[in-house]
């Protein structure tokens, strides 16, 4: 499948002249030999050692220009899917600190996760990671700055590409991926050509920064939005005020909410929003982000990205990389003969996307599998798939007869589609609390009637290979989203509701909610004026959800107490401390204060003129 | 040393190994000096302040003053509702806990006390919408609600007539208290803010008053008297007892014209230690 390709806007760095060479293995290996040929060999001086190495970060401007250096929190939750639809680059430092003479050596930096696994080629869940810097060790000696798109941080590169992380194709989108990546450095023994994973001296996790528990933080990517399991939302109208509610349940990855309105029309309300001071603000998880409210005039940067790309051949000989690109050239596959096709469609369902091994503890290799039980349970990693994953693989993935769909019953709570599943279980909080099962699925044919319907009428074709580039589009750019599907808004006909469920940050009507609330006011509103509102779930990263559907309420104006004290003939006067100041009243119990004072002061007197 | 006395000597003496009285004395549980006794003859330890803690129903007589034809605003807000949230009781007594405390600086009979009792009140209802439509199933406001709140503090006067529980062990102690009351009040809108009128007044403020207390304690000694000494004389508590009293509280700055109202006739029951 070709991919989908998009120039870059930003030109090479520094580097470009070195990571010319890159994508030819033909200096490695002429390296190589002139080490072996040559002789007798002298001796060779230590190789660096990882903690030899120095690795920062920092953020990047909308411009490209680096921002802050990264603290602890932003090493856990700075780069998030709308940074990475944006493409705003995460900068970073090599540096090599040696008190020693080092050999001349190749030294390979990736950028990427599991970068020493995706050097093997035969592992479909770590791609060869991005090549940053190719050079030697001597150049390492100064600081080596370069920027990367974040979404390196998740992604390989596509088999058949470049690797040079300026002109390689990524093999995946900012889609529902969530891990540790960061930067890789290999030093070449020279014993092979090309990295090998035991070469390998900083694995990803190394930074400079402690946070107060003494912890160091790796560069976590978060693309993932969280889970919803709040149900039974509700909106009613209060005096100027808005008063939005929800059965609050255990949450797993919700950091907080923030409240949405919008005027009746679907316009934002005067006087509300949310500005970020700027694009490299610390998330401190009570923002959140999309790529339409961080670059709304289009993405930073962006890189050349096959969200289909083709699989990797499982060749576990130690011989050179370049033959997986032999595995791209054979469109056709059906009944074909070659040994390079046939030995990949031999090869296990992984190259398909239908691995059973995810029906059981153990490693999950099934991509869709593994992003589907992640939105169930987070910490389902591929590599570590433990019998909570596997047992929610039975439920939500298909190569275990699975069904995530809110159209079947299965096993779990809640279902895929969250509108869906806010709408079910607004009216039966067992769907979302305890199983999705016959009734939740037979209410959602009813309520969820366009999620339901027959797969003709579906905007998803079946599988076919279509054009992927409406997918990327899509992900990437939410400018115009063309109107389409805006209708099923539960029971908000005649509403437009499409501007407050983009998530703009101009309807952001509140200020951050905690993740253990329940409920919410969002004031400064007209009486007697619909708005509509909507409640946003995000994770610490700042990946949102829309946690509701779009509620239409209308604030009332209240009579309290002291408004109905005055309307019935100022019944409770005055307030204030001091009120002691008006004319007594003659039939009040003040006279017997007064005549005890009388007494005591007549007695008083009495008893001073006895004694005289 | 003749047989005689000899023998004699040994039957006088205590066989070896049993403890001298002394000894046995200065083991002894049992007291055997005469009970101590406070400046005024009491037993037990010194007596001199009282604690309390109290109960009971409550409901501000905001509305005493209104004269019109319906409810007054108070029931109006606070008082029982129908299906459509319109009033058609008066509001229900909510409960008041009271924190009291005493100086006992004289005894005549009784200790006479200078103290002072701290309560707090709350009451909540829905908002009333203030232009309810047909459209509307009712007149009360899903999402707001409305509260008056006030703490009472008084400074009060007490005599506790305790001679017959002292001399006679009769274990009921009638007293009585009275003295000035200050109450702090604050009633807050739907919004949660400090109520505020058309004119802008905040319903928020204080009243002065009085309070008048007349009740009966029962001491509660008598159960265990053993218990009670011992609890003196390892605490200092010297009494402890169970209570109940009429209370008269009369607060609206004494009468004055545009002033709140927002004392009540009422009972309390509860504890109390002396000490």
């Amino acid at each position: 499948m070709r991919p989908h390709r998009v120039r870059l806007r930003r030109p090479p760095r520094g580097e470009g002249s070195i990571l010319a060479l890159l994508g030819s293995a033909a200096p490695v290996v002429l390296l190589g030999a002139l080490a072996m040929t040559v002789g007798p060999q002298p001796v060779r001086a230590a190789p660096p050692s990882g903690t030899d190495f120095t690795i920062q970060y920092w953020t990047t401007n909308a411009d490209g220009s680096r921002g802050r250096q990264m603290t602890a929190n932003d090493l856990r939750g700075y780069v998030n899917k709308a940074r990475c639809e944006c493409g705003q680059a995460v900068s970073a430092r090599v540096r090599l600190s040696s008190s020693e003479a080092l050999d001349a050596v190749p030294v390979r930096t990736f950028v990427g996760n599991r970068c020493d696994q995706g050097q093997l080629g035969n592992n479909a869940q770590a791609r060869p990671c991005a090549l940053a810097i190719d050079d030697f060790t001597n150049t390492y000696t100064r600081n080596i700055d370069f920027e990367f798109n974040p979404l390196w941080l998740a992604s390989g590169v596509t088999s058949d590409g470049p690797r040079d992380i300026n002109s390689a194709t990524a093999a995946a989108t900012c889609d529902a991926q969530t891990g540790d990546g960061g930067i890789w450095v290999c030093v070449e023994n020279l014993d092979q050509p090309d990295c090998q994973p035991e070469e390998f001296v900083v694995t990803g996790q190394q930074t400079e920064v402690t946070d107060a528990d003494g912890n160091t933080p790796s560069l976590t990517y978060d693309f993932l939005p969280p889970t919803i399991n709040a149900t039974n939302f509700r909106a009613q109208g209060g005096d100027g005020s808005v008063v939005i509610k929800w059965d609050n349940s255990t949450t797993t990855d919700i950091q907080g909410y923030r409240a949405l309105c919008a005027n009746a029309d679907g316009s934002p309300v005067d006087g509300k929003g949310f500005s970020l001071s700027s694009v490299t603000q610390q998330n401190n998880g009570t923002v959140y982000f999309t790529a339409e409210n961080l670059c709304p005039d289009g993405p930073f940067d962006q890189v050349d990205v096959d969200p289909d790309p083709d699989p990797i051949a499982p060749d576990t000989d130690s011989g050179t990389d370049t033959d997986t690109g032999d595995s791209t050239d054979g469109g056709d596959t059906d009944g074909d003969t070659d040994g390079g096709v046939a030995e990949l469609e031999a090869e296990p369902d992984w190259a398909r996307g239908s691995g059973e091994d995810c029906c059981t503890a153990g490693v999950c290799s099934d991509a869709p599998c593994i992003v589907a039980v992640q939105t169930q349970d987070a910490s389902c990693d591929a590599q570590n798939w433990g019998e909570s994953c596997a047992a929610l693989a039975t439920d939500y993935c298909s190569v275990c007869g699975g069904d995530g769909s809110c159209c079947l019953p299965n096993d779990t709570p809640s279902c895929l589609d969250t509108p869906c599943a806010v709408t079910v279980c607004g009216d039966n909080p067992d769907c979302c609390n305890v199983r999705w099962d016959e009734t939740c699925a037979s209410a959602a044919e009813t309520a969820c009637a366009n999620l339901c319907a027959p797969p003709d009428d579906s905007t998803t074709s079946g599988g076919t290979s279509g054009d992927p580039a409406t997918d990327t589009d899509s992900t990437t750019t939410g400018g115009d989203t063309g109107g389409e599907t805006d209708t099923d808004t539960g029971g908000l006909a005649g509403y437009d509701t499409t501007g407050i469920e983009s998530l703009d940050w101009a309807y952001v009507c509140s200020d951050f909610i905690a993740q253990n609330a329940s409920t919410a006011r969002i004031d400064g509103l007209q009486n007697d004026q619909e708005y509509q509102v909507l409640l946003v779930a995000f994770d610490y990263a700042g990946n949102p959800v829309a946690a509701s559907d779009v509620f239409i309420a209308t604030p009332r104006e209240t009579t309290d107490l002291w408004e109905q004290c005055d309307a019935q003939g100022e019944i409770c006067g005055k307030g204030g401390f001091c009120s002691v100041t008006t004319q007594p009243n003659p039939k009040g119990p003040g006279w017997l204060l007064l005549t005890g004072l009388f007494a005591m002061v007549a007695r008083r007197r009495r008893s001073a003129g006895g004694h005289a | 040393m003749s047989a005689g006395l000899l023998a004699a000597a040994l039957v006088a003496a205590p066989p070896a190994g049993t403890p001298s009285e002394a000894a046995i004395a200065r083991q002894s549980n049992v007291n055997t000096e005469a009970p101590r006794r406070d400046k005024f003859g009491r037993p037990g330890s010194p007596q001199r302040f009282a604690f309390e803690i109290k109960l009971g129903p409550y409901l501000p007589d905001v509305d005493r003053k209104y004269e019109g034809p319906g409810f007054g605003p108070y029931a109006t807000i606070f008082g029982e509702t129908d299906g459509e949230g319109v009033v058609n009781d008066a509001p229900k007594v909510g409960l008041m806990p009271v924190l009291g405390f005493d100086w006992q600086f004289f005894y005549a009979g009784g200790p006479l006390g200078l103290g002072t009792q701290v309560g707090f009140f709350r009451d909540k209802a829905q908002a009333v919408l203030a232009n309810p439509t047909d459209e509307d199933e009712t007149v009360r406001s899903a999402a707001d609600s409305v509260t008056f709140s006030m703490v009472p503090i008084s400074a009060l006067f007490s005599y506790r007539f305790e001679l017959l529980a002292d001399r006679y062990r009769v274990p009921l102690v009638p007293y009585g208290e009275v003295g000035p009351t200050y109450a702090f009040y604050w009633t807050r809108d739907g919004r949660g803010n400090i109520a505020r009128d058309d004119e802008g007044d905040r319903g928020a403020g204080g009243v002065w008053g009085f309070t008048v207390n007349a009740g009966l304690m029962l001491r509660m000694d008598f159960i265990e008297r053993g218990t009670a000494k011992k609890l003196d004389q390892t605490t200092g508590i010297n009494h402890t007892y169970l209570f109940g009293e009429f209370s008269m509280g009369r607060l609206d700055n004494f009468g004055a014209g545009s002033s709140i109202s927002i004392g009540d006739v009422t009972w309390f029951a509860g504890l109390g230690i002396e000490f």
